[in-house]
């Protein structure tokens, strides 16, 4: 910028040559110069500008699918984090009663084996029983057969009654050791006892008495032998009897055992509940209070011109939780927030355009092209939350409620287009474009939304919560002075306070 | 170079504009589209050529204007703006530049300087398009805008040296162009 007038003065004007004076002569030009405004360069721009923000909105489109995808996965991933918490509560529960199983079946097999080796020590013992018995009773028989060949030596004729009778009672014995009958073998050798007592006794008697003792000592054994068959079912009854008897005495320790433990369980787990109330900021208390900051992204839906139209916003602030029964909470607060929103409205309404430009008569044309809506807000929410499941650590919960919006401030942006006659050539046709801007200040609007919301609040330490809630804000009344419908969506994200 | 100060209506016009509100773009484009083209037009060859480079400016202004710092002149930033968008216009177009033969024309004392002082906005600027890309671009950097050629060869990728051999090129070629014009002229004048 130095150089441009060194050396210029009139004087020299004459030797300068002609790109000098060309020089000279065009920054002159240049400082005044100014083309006039061509509609078609505009047309142009206008275009490129439509291409520019189709573009731009493609890439908030595809930004916005980012940030629902983000949120679509952080949600998932909080739910199937909590969805894993609950599981692992719910496994360490059954374990617990697994284990509790296990020590219960443990202690009713210990218990039956313990029955089992009774009763086996029983076998053993009437096994031992049998063999004493069996021992006696072969000292018997020994006895038996000396008696026997005595009485062989004496009378003849006897001895093949007797060997009957001997083999009868080996039968019998034999018969007594398989079935374990140390009764009947008993009673059948004190007969056979007895019967070869008086068989040496009565050697000189006549022969058809012999007989017809024998055949009494045939039928004595018969029936000796049909005593020991019952009697051998009755060993066999007491034994069953015996190990019924034994299952009756078993069975209800069996019941009564678990009984014990689930009494200190319930004993203790009371204890600890006690403890992790106290402790744990998640868990159900009545009278509880909850203070917590909440964030909320979200997305403000509403119709321009027939479109569905959408915008980011978020939101801050304070709210606050009481819990009036075992598994409901009050939840209120306050959340301030801003919403914009861009209403196109293309219809042109017949107005009387003096109040856009004094100098035009009444027939006139104001077009509203589009007004640009900036609320600052408070949202009032009040909501009722069902804690639906419970764990130690996490709650889930659904909600629903009312928003009530105090308006902070309500700004309104508008342009219109003002077609008017000239005043003098009504022929003449001029438009003038003007953008009014009013403001209105603190208003409530009570009852604005329905609300319902889902989510889960998980513990994060002593005192502290992490609640993150996926809602919805039906439109109850139209919003603001203007009058639009605008639906919220969103993820509100809260750090409570347990006190 | 004073700055000069926003008016109320440019401010509101490009607080309208960082809103990305379409009618004060369209305003901001109307408002400053005479000062705007005046400077394409000076370093593009054609009206075509300066109506898009002036469009590509605007569209810079308008995606660049929450960087404008309203302290400054915003005169000034919308120049710069298409002075850059100029040179990088042709830098894209002409891939390397050509050493153009200048038929030189004898440096002597004329009697054109009348004629110089008569001619009107149009045909100057008609005269300076006619000039080749490149010297066009460095007359207008060194003349006009006033800077220097170092300054001009950092802008443009060249050396310092090759920016004055453009500016003396480019005044040869001015001094030849005038003398057609002017020989037109006279010729129109003497009939």
């Amino acid at each position: 910028m130095k150089h441009i007038y060194d050396n210029q003065n009139g004087d020299q004007n004459h030797h300068k040559s002609s790109e000098e004076r060309f020089t000279e002569r065009f920054r002159e030009v240049v400082q005044n110069y100014e083309p006039v405004f061509e509609p078609a360069d505009w047309s142009a721009m206008q275009s490129k500008l439509a291409a520019h923000n189709e573009k731009d909105r493609k890439a908030v489109v595809f930004r916005r699918l980012a940030v629902f995808a983000t949120m679509g996965a952080a949600a998932v991933i909080l739910l199937f984090g909590g969805y894993q918490f609950l599981d692992n509560s719910s496994n360490t529960i059954s374990t617990q009663n697994s284990n509790q199983g296990i020590a219960f079946q443990e202690n009713s097999i210990r218990n039956q084996n313990s029955i089992n080796t009774n009763s086996t020590d029983d076998k053993t013992n009437t096994q031992n029983n049998l063999a004493e018995n069996l021992a006696k009773n072969t000292n018997q028989n020994t006895q038996n057969k000396k008696d026997t060949q005595n009485f062989t030596k004496t009378k003849s004729y006897s001895e093949s009654k007797i060997e009957e009778s001997n083999n009868n009672q080996k039968n019998n014995s034999l018969i007594t050791n398989t079935e374990n009958s140390n009764f009947s073998i008993t009673s059948s050798n004190n007969q056979l006892a007895s019967n070869s007592t008086f068989n040496s006794n009565k050697q000189e008697q006549l022969t058809g008495s012999l007989l017809n003792e024998n055949s009494n000592i045939n039928s004595n054994i018969n029936s000796n032998i049909e005593e020991a068959k019952s009697n051998k079912m009755l060993s066999v009854l007491k034994l069953e009897k015996q190990k019924f008897d034994l299952f009756a005495d078993v069975k209800p320790k069996e019941i009564t055992l678990p009984k014990l433990e689930i009494d200190e369980t319930i004993i203790a787990s009371t204890n600890q509940n006690e403890e992790l109330i106290r402790k744990n900021p998640v868990a159900s208390a009545i009278g509880k209070w909850r203070i917590g900051a909440a964030l909320m992204a979200m997305t403000n839906i509403y119709k321009s011109n027939g479109k569905q139209r959408m915008n980011y916003t978020n939101g801050y602030g304070v709210m606050a939780d009481y819990q009036i029964a075992k598994r409901f909470n009050l939840s209120a607060g306050a959340v301030y927030t801003q919403k914009r929103i861009d209403i196109e409205e293309p219809l042109s309404i017949p107005t009387i355009a003096n109040g856009f430009n004094p100098n035009t008569n009444d027939d006139a044309w104001v077009k509203k092209n589009k007004t640009q809506i900036n609320w600052q807000l408070l949202d009032l929410p009040i909501h009722l939350r069902y804690n639906a499941i419970q764990t130690d650590r996490n709650k889930w919960f659904v909600s629903a409620g009312t928003s009530n919006y105090f308006f902070l401030k309500e700004h309104y942006e508008s342009d219109y287009t003002v077609s008017t006659q000239d005043i003098y050539d009504p022929r003449l046709t001029r438009t003038q474009e003007v953008v009014r801007q009013r403001e209105t200040q603190s208003a409530l609007q009570l009852f604005a939304t329905i609300n319902v919301s889902a989510g889960l609040e998980t513990s994060l330490g002593k005192h502290l919560t992490l609640q993150v809630e996926p809602y919805w804000r039906f439109p109850v009344r139209s919003l603001g002075s203007e009058g639009v419908f605008v639906q919220t969506g969103g993820l509100l994200t809260r750090i409570n306070f347990a006190l | 170079m004073k700055a000069i100060e926003l008016t109320d209506i440019e401010l509101r016009l490009i607080e309208g504009c960082r809103k990305k509100h379409a009618k004060s773009q369209e305003m901001l484009y109307k408002h400053f589209y005479g000062y705007a083209m005046s400077i394409s037009l000076r370093y593009c060859k054609s009206k075509d050529e300066a109506s898009e480079v002036l469009n590509d400016s605007f569209m810079k202004v308008f995606t660049k204007v929450h960087q404008y710092d309203t302290k400054k002149s915003f005169r000034g930033w919308l120049r710069r703006i298409i002075i850059n968008t100029a040179i990088d216009f042709y830098r894209k177009n002409e891939k390397h530049t050509h050493h153009l033969d200048v038929e030189y024309a004898d440096r002597e004392e004329d009697s054109t300087g009348d004629v110089i002082d008569q001619m009107s906005a149009d045909e100057i600027y008609a005269l300076v398009q006619s000039l080749p890309n490149v010297y066009r671009i460095t007359f207008n950097l060194y003349e006009i805008e006033g800077y220097s050629h170092e300054e001009i060869g950092e802008q443009m990728g060249i050396p310092a040296g090759t920016s004055r051999s453009n500016l003396s090129r480019a005044k040869q070629k001015l001094r030849l162009l005038i003398k057609e014009h002017f020989g037109k002229k006279y010729e129109a004048y003497i009939r």
